[in-house]
């Protein structure tokens, strides 16, 4: 599974989690690609979104997050890396 | 009770004489005619080789035989010197057999084929013959091979008093022609054409090779069709416009879903019977003509059975909850061979417990919501496998789906789905997880994986174990 691959699933689960901040289909498309990070801060997550994206990352790549963790990572792009961190190891 | 010559036998055996006085046909099929006086000589026959063999009460034979006819005498046989019987099936493996014959203590083997025989299980060749008359009377009965919940298969033994009580309930057979596709080594297909018999109907034999229902159908002037799932969906798709006319479809299982259902209905027969049932117990329900809607309800308990939906601590629900099925009557079965603790979980408190989830409408019609070890708790939101399936079922692109649970240590456990396409689908895992968001919100599967073909066994049941193996190193698939 790469980066990219990692990216697509959080995407997906916040689309699915009608997250605001990720309505934008041309910001999702820059997340994707690597070409922009949102800060989680930012994202407006409700508790519910949080438990779908720590089901798809688990679901789709194995990697257990809880979603009280979430508030320990900056933004998705550092979601991303360690998920793929926790792949690699 | 006693035959004409005064012997004494057991009821099953009585209840043929009683068709045989009447006239009426056993067994019909390519090459087989056969009526109840006929089958019952070749019986008695048989019987009388069985008890020249050693084999009686207290025996435990092991049948080998594929073809029908020759199975269901041999069958009778057993029942009629009193002997019980377990089918050992030829397309089985040897190991499988042994491992099954070793459960119950097989004292012989009674095969078609000798390259059927067991290592150190004495065998008999069939056919038998020599022998004297059976005078003898013994409660013998059918030991039946059905999937476990824990991976192990239980044996459920039925004497042959209960197996009539269990036919009582299929009285459509009493005057038609029933057809099984399924070999008569499978569990349901032997029990149900044994019913067929203990009402006096008449047997339509599989065809040796290759063959086409629907055809077969027409020409044996079948009254009844009794399917799998898989083979209803099988011949509804294949087929158009009624293609069986007034033959009534009898399709097995809990949750077969409305669209099938109406598929069966304009593609294949009018007469379509949806039967929830147990090799415990036999038919449970039947929802027939004019009762199928999207409830995807099995129908009214059939007399002489009760139902009672309850909760955990089996507390009786209020219609239209949905709770754990259990059930009482005559006719079921009291436990399981060599299963201790199978046998403590699903009979207790005088109640059978097919561990099955359901509800009661106010009419008294019940819906099977799935089994209750099946059932995917996430986060305390309870999914049924069945409502995530029919939905991706309903998909234009899907031809059959499986969902299952994903074990997960923080949500519990995590619903997610495997595919089978439709000929030319084109649908992609990302578009049906998708599609299942829109449909079934919280209660969706988050991970959907399309496969060329749905792993099944020989009855055409999902082996589920299978697929999860699918969904256990995700991160690496990709």
């Amino acid at each position: 599974m790469t980066g990219a691959d990692i990216r697509v699933v959080i995407a997906d689960a916040l689309v699915y989690a009608s997250v605001p901040r990720f309505r934008d289909s041309a910001e999702q498309a820059d997340f994707v690609a690597g070409r922009r990070d949102i800060r989680m801060a930012d994202l407006e997550i409700d508790s519910l979104a949080a438990m779908e994206l720590c089901i798809a990352i688990e679901t789709n790549s194995g990697v257990s997050i809880a979603p009280g963790e979430l508030a320990e990572v900056a933004s998705l792009g550092a979601l991303a890396e360690r998920v793929e961190r926790a792949l690699a190891t | 009770m006693t035959d004409a010559t005064g012997t004494e036998e057991t009821p099953l055996l009585a209840r043929l004489r009683a068709f045989a006085l009447e006239g009426r046909e056993a067994a019909s099929g390519d090459g087989v005619s056969i009526g109840y006086a006929e089958l019952l000589e070749r019986v008695e026959a048989a019987a009388g080789g069985l008890a020249a063999a050693g084999i009686g009460g207290g025996s435990t034979v092991g049948i080998s035989i594929a073809d029908d006819l020759q199975h269901l005498i041999v069958a009778l046989a057993a029942v009629r010197v009193g002997a019980w019987q377990v089918t050992l099936a030829t397309h089985d493996p040897v190991r499988s057999r042994q491992h099954i014959a070793e459960r119950v203590g097989v004292t012989q083997v009674i095969a078609a084929d000798a390259a059927d025989a067991l290592p150190g299980i004495r065998s008999i060749a069939w056919p038998v013959s020599g022998g004297a008359k059976v005078t003898d009377v013994a409660e013998g009965g059918v030991l039946l091979l059905t999937s476990g919940t824990t991976g192990a298969a239980n044996l459920v033994p039925l004497s042959s008093h209960e197996l009539l009580i269990q036919a009582a309930r299929n009285s459509e057979y009493a005057s038609g022609r029933l057809f099984k596709p399924a070999a008569i080594e499978h569990n349901n297909s032997k029990r149900h054409r044994l019913y067929c018999l203990a009402m006096g109907g008449t047997n339509v034999c599989r065809p040796a090779g290759p063959f086409d229902t629907i055809a077969y159908c027409r020409r044996h002037a079948v009254t009844t069709l009794d399917l799998s799932l898989m083979q209803a969906a099988d011949l509804a798709a294949g087929s158009t416009s009624g293609a069986l006319g007034d033959t009534a479809v009898r399709v097995s299982g809990s949750a077969v879903p409305y669209a099938l259902r109406r598929r069966i209905e304009q593609n294949l027969a009018r007469r379509l019977y949806v039967r929830y049932g147990s090799t415990e117990s036999g038919t449970i329900s039947i929802a027939g003509p004019g009762e199928h809607d999207e409830t995807g309800s099995v129908g009214r308990v059939a007399p002489g059975l009760a139902v009672e939906i309850v909760d955990a601590a089996g507390a009786a629900l209020p219609a239209g909850e949905v709770g754990h099925v259990r059930m009482r009557g005559a006719g079921i079965a009291q436990g399981y061979v060599d299963g201790a603790e199978q046998t403590a979980k699903r009979f207790r408190d005088g109640w059978f417990w097919p561990g099955d989830m359901g509800s009661l409408d106010e009419g008294g019609r019940l819906t099977i919501g799935g089994r209750a070890d099946d059932m995917i708790n996430l986060n305390g939101i309870n999914i049924f496998p069945a409502e995530i399936e029919q939905v991706l079922e309903a998909h234009p692109d899907v031809a059959g789906a499986a969902a299952l649970p994903l074990v997960s240590s923080i949500h519990g456990q995590i619903p997610v789905a495997a595919v089978e396409l439709r000929p030319g689908g084109v649908v992609t895992d990302r578009e049906l997880v998708a599609y299942a968001r829109e449909h079934l919100a919280l209660r969706a599967p988050r991970r959907i994986v399309v496969l060329d073909q749905l792993p099944r066994n020989s009855q055409g049941k999902i082996l589920r174990r299978e697929i999860a193996a699918k969904f256990s190193n995700p991160g690496s698939e990709r």
